[in-house]
This record gives structure tokens, C-alpha cells and sequence, in this order.
């Protein structure tokens, strides 16, 4: 289940140097809250997981990105281009989709995604077609001739990333896009967004409190806990800090082979879904396979450190609360 | 999936300016609030006014042309209407600025003010959809995150309602001009009745601005689209209502707290209903004759000029105070002058020739009093158009400080 960056960043090695996303002490202050504290951060294109718990500074840091906010401290880069000095013409390149409605009300959906790609300066004519295009790219059927208002969550979340992506970005913002989703929903939109870098190439920074979404797409991830950066790194890295813990799925004989690998000396445990839990030795997954091997056991699959990222949420929060 | 993914397409047109952009949202505002029904029939009422304004202007252009279809049928049934016709096309012939401005700088004015009503009745219920209710449905969010500032996105919305308002006003003012023109029965139309248009662009263009800055700055007050509306609606009929109390205390400040009083100032002032009429009271005793053709015209004259009436009625009043001091100055030195000739005689006659001359002083008191009071009415007129200015500005800026502060980065 590891999460390489996908066909499109080897396509682009020259993005891959050059960060979309940069940041240098950037401080966010409302009042005497802080919300963003020095914050610095270099993200190269991919499928960016931004993670943190509630109120941690995820939204405070996009709209300091996006100028929605100004930022009390700092510098912030977006595709090369100072956010402060270069705010509209950066935002020519970037969507966002926000986590709360934002619909002009009185819109029908297809009027209202055509106006928002207007907005960045696309024609009539190209931002009509590309607002259908879009519609249908989200699954939008007919329901796009009805006034927003007048939308399911559902359909709301997918007119959000309709018009996020309208103007062709090359980094869009997706703050929670999976809210009030039903399970096929929500694994429709993560599957388009998955494919916004995979087959497109667009930059997407996934701001989310659910960590399976982040762990299904994301290359990338950034933990964020009180305004502070504690984690940036690849997902594949992360998960190689963490292999201690590996399940292995069988069809059959999980008891026997919980058996043997007790006998090895490497825990083991059946878990309520039928996989097999064992903690490795080292870090080093090599002694089941070779125990697998010699016992003529052909399992499923092996997934090495399957909640490593919910591990290392939790060490980074546990991290933070240290730090404070 | 497969197939809806394949229906995503790289875009690498080239992008519009950002003038086009505050377009985009000026026209998308402006469609949005013209979806409402009332809002349709107030601007399709001022357009029809507009029309009756071009009948009404019709009916006068051919009833001054004597081989016109309409006098010649009105001539047909009145051989006096018929004379009445013939002279106000030779009235044409000879004072066209008089005959053909006159009229349209009357009927513009008054059409202009007018048109101020409906304007406002159509902000009433625009203005919680021009901002308030982009903060409300949290749009502004999506503005924020598009390749617009804030500044883009006011200075859209005000040409949103800068549009709204040449809906309303200073479009069915050009409409009518326009219209008036063209069914005019010569083209020397155009040329005489440039200040009315002019007039009407300079009163309709000051107004539009001013009310536009007010509407933005009333609607960013609050996210609450009630709450903009009861704003909106206290500012203007509070201050309306103020009038009266002010006009009967004589209490000039309070007059300007109303907005549409101080409009009114501005519009006398653009249209100088004074300047007409005094050219119409010009020609009425030119050569000491009156023109039986504009006797008329002195009743109304009167009633419309303010100016004037207020001026006669201050002088009046003022008169026949200090008129018995100057009397029993006169009287005194009549006295002395009696005294000084010592001749008992000559009293008799010198009473007479006081008493003559009382007459003309008496006269000359009465005019010097009126030159006096319409001096001070203008010297008012100018405090009072001032003081309108000053009104006005303070509203404007209070206006953009409410934007201001609404749309600070924070």
C-alpha cells in the first residue's frame, strides 16, 4: 500500500526541484492567538496530505497562502511568486475548494462554476465548456441546471471541486472535500482528486482530519499541530520510520501461522478482520518471509506498518503537546 | 469513472484582463439582482415614464409646428388654438432658446428629481444583494481565492450598481432626451435642448455616484440581509422625515441630515430653475408689454419659482415692518423741512410735494427690500448648496470607512 509520486511527477523532474509551496517563518496572529508560528516549508509537486486536528492552523495556513489572510510574519511563496507582492496573479494558477458552502446564491451550478473560472480570467465562451467539462468530471448530471442552493452536501462538495478546477490550476487547495459524503461519494471524489496528480499533474494539497483519505492518496504529508509544523516528509519515508508492525492476509490457517511466528519469537495475533499482526524484529520484515517460505504458506498480501500514519499522527500530536 | 476522467482537458488559452474580470462581476451582480420581480417592474416603471416623457414631449414638438398632422387637426376644431399654435412657431422661429430649452429644461428637471423615487425603491431591494449577501452565503470566500483582489471586487460592485442606477435613472433620462429628439420636428432640437441633457448627465451622474457609494457602504455593514435593508431604509426616511420639522423650526442643520434634501439642493443648483424662470419673466415684460402667449406661464412661474415666492414673502413681511420707521423719519424731516422755510404758506404745498415724493421712496424702499432679500436667498442658496456638499461628502466618507473596515485584511 505504499504510495509512490505517481507517473506524472516522472514526467516532470524539473517540478519536482522546484517547490510549489514555500514558505519561510510564516506567523499567522489573531489577536494574541497564534495561529501559524514560523512556519517553514518547502512542498514539491504531488499529492500533498495536510493533517492535524481540529483548530491546529490547516485553514489558517492555506488562506495565508492564499492572502485570504495576511500573514502577521513571514514570507510565502506560491509557484515561485510572492503571495503578497503577486496575490492575484498566483491565484490565476491555484484552487481552492473551502471546507464551508460558498456558493453565490441565486446561481445555477453551471452558471456559477462558468463565473468562477471568468473570475480567473478565462473567456465566456472557454469558461462555459470547461465548466461543463468540469460538471462532468465531478459526476454532475443534470442537477447542474438547479440552483446551488438548492444542492444535497454531496453535490455541493462536487460543485466546490468543480470550481476549484475549472481555470486549469497547476496547485488546488482541497480543504476536507470529503465531508458529509456517503461512502461511494466520498470514494468518488477521492479517486478524482487521486487522479488530479497522477494523470494531470496537478499539485494538490489535501487538508483533511481523516487519515485514511490522506494515507489513499497522498504522497506527501504535513502534520500540523498549534500553528507549528511537526511532520513534512514523503508518506514512504514516514512509513519506513515506522515498520516495526506488519499484517499479512491468508485465505486460511491464520491460527497455525500465529503459532509459528510466536514460536519464532515474533508476537503474533489474529486480528477480527482475519489478518495476522506481528511485530518484527528490527524493523525487518525479511524473517516472516523467510518463515512464509519455509512453511510453503502463500499469503495474500503482506501490508507493512498498516497504521503507521495513525501512529505517527499521534507521536507528532503527543510531540506537540510536549513542546507547549 | 474512466470515462468521465478522459473528459478532463488541459486549458492554455489566454487569459483576460483584469478590467474584464470587474466586468464579470459587475455584470454577475447586476443579472442577480435583476432576477428579482419587483426589481424588473421598478426599472420597466421608470423606462415607462421615460416613454410618457418622449409622448409628452412629442405632443409639445407638433403642436409648435403648424404643418404638423396633430395642429393641423387641433387647428381644425380652434381657430384660436390655431392662432396659438402659429405663434409658438414663430416664437420658435425667433427665441428657439427660449421656446424649445425652456420647456425641456423644466421637464427634465423636474423628470430627474422624480426618477430619484423609484431609484431608491429599487436599491431598497438591491441593496442586501449586493454585498451583505455575499458574506452571509460566505461567496466572498470564493472571490478571495479567485484572481481578483478586493479592490477588483468593490470597484465590481459598484459598477454593478452603478449599472442598476443608469437602469433606473440616468438611462431613461437619455432615453427620453433621446426620443424627445428624434420625433422632434426639426433637428435645431438637438442643438437647443443640450442643457437639459446636460443638466439631467451632471445632477444623474453626481446622484448615481453618490448613491452608489452609499448602497456599497450600507451593504457591507452587515452579513444580515434585514438588517442592511432596515439600515438602508432608516437613513433614508428618517432624514426624509426630518424635513418637515426643520423647514417648520427653520432649523438648516437638521435639514441636511436627510440625504435627499441635500440631493435636492444639488439638483437645484445643476438646473437653476431660477436662471429660467428669470428668462422667461425677461422675455413676459420685454418691451413693457406682457405676451398675452406666456400670461400663462406667470401663475406657474410663480408657484415653481421658490426662490422668488420666498424672497417676495420675506420682503413683504419686512415692508410693513420698517416701513412705518422710515415713514416717521420722512414725516420728521418733513417736520423740518417746514420749520427751516418759515413760511406758513408754504406748508400746504411742501406737504404735497413730500407726499409725492413719499410715493416714490416708498417704492424704491419696496424694491431695495426685495433686491436685499433675494440677495440674502441667494447668499442662502449658496450656504445651503455648501452645506448639501458637505452632507453628502460626510455620508460618502462614512460609506467607505464601513467598507473599509469591512474589507480590512486581517
Amino acid at each position: 500500500m505504499l504510495v509512490d509520486a505517481g507517473p506524472m511527477a516522472a514526467q516532470h523532474p524539473a517540478q519536482m526541484s522546484t517547490p510549489v509551496i514555500q514558505t519561510q517563518s510564516l506567523t499567522k496572529q489573531y489577536g494574541p492567538q497564534l495561529a501559524l508560528s514560523d512556519v517553514s516549508l518547502a512542498v514539491p509537486p504531488g499529492a500533498v496530505g495536510l493533517l492535524g486536528p481540529n483548530g491546529a492552523g490547516k485553514t489558517t495556513l492555506i488562506k495565508c497562502l492564499l492572502q485570504l489572510v495576511p500573514h502577521t510574519r513571514g514570507q510565502a511563496e506560491l509557484l515561485g511568486r510572492d503571495v503578497t507582492r503577486e496575490g492575484r496573479e498566483t491565484r490565476k494558477r491555484v484552487g481552492y475548494a473551502p471546507e464551508q458552502d460558498c456558493h453565490i446564491p441565486g446561481m445555477v451550478g453551471c452558471e456559477y462554476v462558468t463565473y468562477c473560472a471568468q473570475l480567473n480570467g478565462l473567456p465566456f465562451q472557454a469558461a462555459r465548456q470547461r465548466a461543463h467539462e468540469m460538471l462532468d468530471f465531478v459526476g454532475m448530471g443534470q442537477e447542474r441546471y438547479r440552483e446551488v442552493d438548492t444542492y444535497s452536501t454531496g453535490m455541493k462538495q462536487r460543485v466546490k471541486l468543480a470550481q476549484a478546477i475549472v481555470h486549469d490550476p497547476e496547485l488546488v487547495f482541497l480543504d476536507e472535500p470529503t465531508n458529509g459524503l456517503d461512502p461511494a461519494g466520498r470514494e468518488q471524489i477521492l479517486q478524482l482528486v487521486q487522479n488530479l496528480w497522477r494523470e494531470h499533474g496537478m499539485t494538490v494539497v489535501l487538508s483533511s482530519h481523516l487519515l485514511h483519505d490522506v494515507d489513499r492518496i497522498c504522497d506527501q504529508i504535513i502534520i500540523i499541530a498549534r500553528g507549528q509544523v511537526m511532520v513534512h516528509d514523503t508518506l514512504k519515508n514516514l512509513k519506513q520510520r515506522k515498520i516495526g508492525i506488519a499484517e499479512v492476509v491468508l485465505a486460511a490457517g491464520q491460527s497455525e501461522l500465529q503459532t509459528l511466528l510466536t514460536g519464532e519469537g515474533m508476537p503474533a495475533e489474529v486480528l477480527s478482520n482475519g489478518h495476522v499482526r506481528v511485530e518484527l524484529p528490527g524493523d525487518d520484515i525479511a524473517p516472516v518471509l523467510h518463515l512464509l517460505h519455509a512453511h510453503g504458506i502463500r499469503p495474500l498480501e503482506i501490508i507493512p506498518s498498516p497504521n503507521a500514519l495513525e501512529e505517527i499522527f499521534v507521536q507528532a500530536l503527543a510531540g506537540s503537546h510536549d513542546a507547549n | 469513472m474512466t470515462q468521465i476522467e478522459q473528459q478532463y482537458q488541459h486549458w492554455d488559452g489566454a487569459h483576460e484582463g483584469i478590467w474584464r474580470r470587474r466586468y464579470v462581476i459587475a455584470r454577475g451582480a447586476l443579472e442577480g439582482c435583476l432576477k428579482l420581480k419587483w426589481l424588473q417592474r421598478l426599472v420597466a416603471g421608470c423606462w415607462l415614464a421615460a416613454l410618457g416623457m418622449i409622448i409628452l414631449l412629442f405632443f409639445y414638438s407638433q403642436l409648435v409646428d403648424s404643418t404638423s398632422a396633430l395642429a393641423d387637426w387641433m387647428g381644425a376644431e380652434d381657430a384660436q388654438l390655431k392662432m396659438v399654435i402659429v405663434s409658438l412657431e414663430l416664437l420658435i422661429q425667433e427665441k428657439p432658446a427660449l421656446a424649445i430649452s425652456v420647456p425641456w429644461n423644466l421637464v427634465f428637471g423636474f423628470y430627474a428629481l422624480m426618477l430619484f423615487y423609484p431609484t431608491m425603491l429599487v436599491l431598497t431591494v438591491a441593496v442586501p444583494r449586493i454585498i451583505a449577501a455575499d458574506l452571509s452565503s460566505n461567496a466572498i470566500v470564493v472571490y478571495a481565492s479567485k484572481a481578483v483582489s478586493r479592490w477588483d471586487y468593490l470597484l465590481g460592485k459598484f459598477g454593478a450598481v452603478v449599472g442598476l442606477l443608469f437602469l433606473t435613472w440616468v438611462g431613461p433620462l437619455v432615453f427620453a432626451w433621446l426620443g424627445g429628439n428624434l420625433l422632434a420636428p426639426n433637428w435645431t432640437f438637438f442643438w437647443h435642448t443640450r442643457e437639459a441633457l446636460t443638466d439631467s448627465l451632471v445632477f444623474g451622474l453626481a446622484g448615481l455616484g453618490f448613491l452608489a457609494v452609499l448602497a456599497l457602504g450600507v451593504s457591507s455593514l452587515s452579513a444580515n440581509g434585514k438588517v442592511v435593508t432596515f439600515a438602508w431604509l432608516a437613513l433614508w426616511l428618517l432624514g426624509w422625515g426630518m424635513e418637515g420639522p426643520a423647514e417648520a423650526t427653520q432649523t438648516q442643520w437638521l435639514r441636511h441630515l436627510s440625504f435627499r434634501y441635500n440631493l435636492s439642493q444639488v439638483h437645484t443648483k445643476v438646473f437653476n430653475p431660477r436662471e429660467t424662470f428669470t428668462r422667461l419673466d425677461a422675455f413676459r415684460h420685454e418691451d413693457g408689454i406682457e405676451s398675452p402667449l406666456v400670461r400663462p406661464m406667470r401663475m406657474f412661474t410663480r408657484m415653481q419659482n421658490r426662490d422668488l415666492r420666498e424672497a417676495h414673502r420675506r420682503a413683504r413681511g419686512r415692508f410693513w415692518r420698517e416701513i412705518d420707521n422710515y415713514e416717521r423719519t420722512f414725516n420728521d424731516e418733513t417736520e423740518e423741512l417746514i420749520e427751516k422755510e418759515g413760511n406758513p404758506n408754504r406748508d400746504e404745498e411742501i406737504r404735497m410735494e413730500r407726499a409725492m415724493e413719499w410715493d416714490q421712496k416708498e417704492g424704491e424702499i419696496r424694491g431695495k427690500i426685495l433686491r436685499e432679500e433675494e440677495e440674502k436667498i441667494l447668499t442662502h442658496r449658496q450656504r445651503s448648496f455648501g452645506l448639501a456638499l458637505f452632507g453628502l461628502g460626510f455620508l460618502m466618507a462614512l460609506s467607505v470607512g464601513v467598507i473599509a473596515q469591512r474589507f480590512r485584511p486581517r
